[in-house]
């Protein structure tokens, strides 16, 4: 297990690492990109870059497959690190198209993490083409680590905004989300045992409402410090197990999931398909290393 | 000395960039300020759309989500100018809000068999009254009824 536990030790972000994260996240990235395409071709409230279009946007079928082509080329260019300067840049404006035309249709999936994750690795490749001395395999993470730390923080800073610290006592109005979250999952998939979870969480909950308060209120300082984790790799690491608890508890109690936030964090602060991977390698390791002794 | 200033400023420089771009876009992709679950209202609701007979069709057969029949509902609302909230709209105010959901759902691609059938919007009201949850169903459009 020895590997593994360097892992979180080393400061630094090796090659197979990177290369994880690219493949996981352009994974989720072209996924999300073709259920886009797939959808829509018009829009009708422009939102974001689509104010800036006076004309009416219409993405025609032969536009689409053009695009599906392209971006399966940059993918591949993003993932074997060849001509990256440019399958950034064009991944990030790309992105932001995309996204914007999401949100045009006044699907508001929350994905500004993903489109300014490019643009952070596009920003951290445009300082290592002017200073060739700039650390690439630090801060090509480190950056996207400060697009998640900052969409966090910035999210208690507007529950603080908005409730004060009153927001945690607020929370014993909670009840009211939590029929209402768990009634979206019975509007979506017609099954009734989302509004049985919704009677059972609050039955729980009205019996325990100082620990929905004390639960609360760490929900809000671990949004709220989340900037710490720009620090080192091990303060991200350690952050993103935090945040990952964080976002099973809402699932638990609100039936919320969203994607577009905890997907990029956790590809970012906790690389799973590489912890996999060392846990594989230390136990192969561990079980030839038994052979040859016996 | 100065390198080590550039080095720390580097560190840095993305959240920089964003705050500034939050200060001055505000909610504009790919800048937001996160404000989900930023206050829990004493309301909230819950759209839906029926068939003729009042059975519900899953929002997976319509290729959206509820979620976003609700971001839909507020978009229009904001567009539009019109208060919303707390049971605030008008009935006619509903109707025009209810008709562009429609429009929405119903220009997606995928959706065009279902125009051919009526179908049914609703919104549900969530409130609390004496520290009990009520909720009222509320029929805000239907398609094919002009």
């Amino acid at each position: 297990m020895k590997d593994f536990y360097k892992y979180l030790n080393i400061n630094s972000y090796s090659s197979i690492e990177w290369k994880f994260m690219k493949v996981s996240f352009s994974l989720i990235w072209f996924l999300s990109f073709l259920s886009i395409l797939y959808k829509y071709s018009f829009a009708p409230t422009p939102e974001s870059v689509f104010k800036l279009i006076p004309a009416g946007f219409y993405l025609s079928f032969y536009a689409k497959i053009f695009l599906f082509l392209f971006n399966l080329l940059l993918i591949y260019f993003y993932v074997f690190e060849k001509y990256i300067w440019w399958s950034l840049l064009c991944l990030s404006v790309i992105s932001l198209f995309g996204f914007s035309l999401e949100d045009s249709n006044s699907d508001f999936d929350r994905n500004t993490m993903i489109t300014g994750i490019f643009f952070a690795q596009f920003l951290a490749y445009s300082i290592k083409k002017k200073y060739n001395e700039f650390d690439i395999e630090k801060y090509r993470v480190q950056f996207s680590v400060q697009i998640i730390a900052i969409s966090y923080t910035l999210s208690a800073i507007a529950k603080l905004k908005t409730s004060g610290l009153n927001w945690v006592t607020e929370g014993l109005m909670m009840p009211l989300q939590i029929m209402k979250t768990n009634y979206f999952g019975y509007v979506n998939d017609a099954n009734l045992e989302h509004i049985q979870n919704a009677h059972h969480v609050i039955e729980l909950l009205s019996k325990y409402s100082v620990g929905v308060m004390f639960v609360l209120a760490f929900t809000l300082i671990i949004e709220f410090f989340a900037f710490v984790s720009i620090y080192s790799k091990k303060i991200s690491f350690i952050y993103g197990i935090l945040l990952m608890f964080m976002h099973i508890g809402i699932y638990l109690v609100l039936d919320v999931a969203i994607k577009g936030t905890y997907i990029p964090m956790l590809i970012f602060m906790l690389n799973p398909l590489y912890l996999i991977w060392i846990l594989y390698i230390s136990v192969k390791e561990k079980i030839n290393n038994k052979f040859w002794k016996s | 000395m100065i390198k080590k200033i550039i080095r720390k400023l580097i560190s840095f420089i993305v959240v920089l960039i964003y705050l500034v771009g939050v200060i001055l876009f505000g909610e504009v992709h790919p800048f937001s300020k996160f404000p989900m679950y930023n206050s829990f209202a004493n309301w909230s609701y819950v759209f839906y759309v029926t068939d003729v007979n009042d059975s519900l069709i899953p929002c997976y057969k319509l290729n959206t989500t509820c979620g976003k029949l609700g971001h839909n509902f507020y978009a229009i609302c904001s567009k539009k100018n019109i208060r919303y909230g707390d049971g605030l709209e008008s009935n006619l105010e509903l109707k025009k809000i209810g008709f562009e959901m429609m429009q929405l759902l119903l220009n997606k691609p995928e959706n065009s068999l279902r125009k051919k059938e009526k179908l049914k919007l609703w919104r549900t009201i969530f409130y609390y009254k004496n520290d009990s949850i009520l909720h009222k169903n509320q029929l805000i459009y239907e398609s094919n009824m002009e």
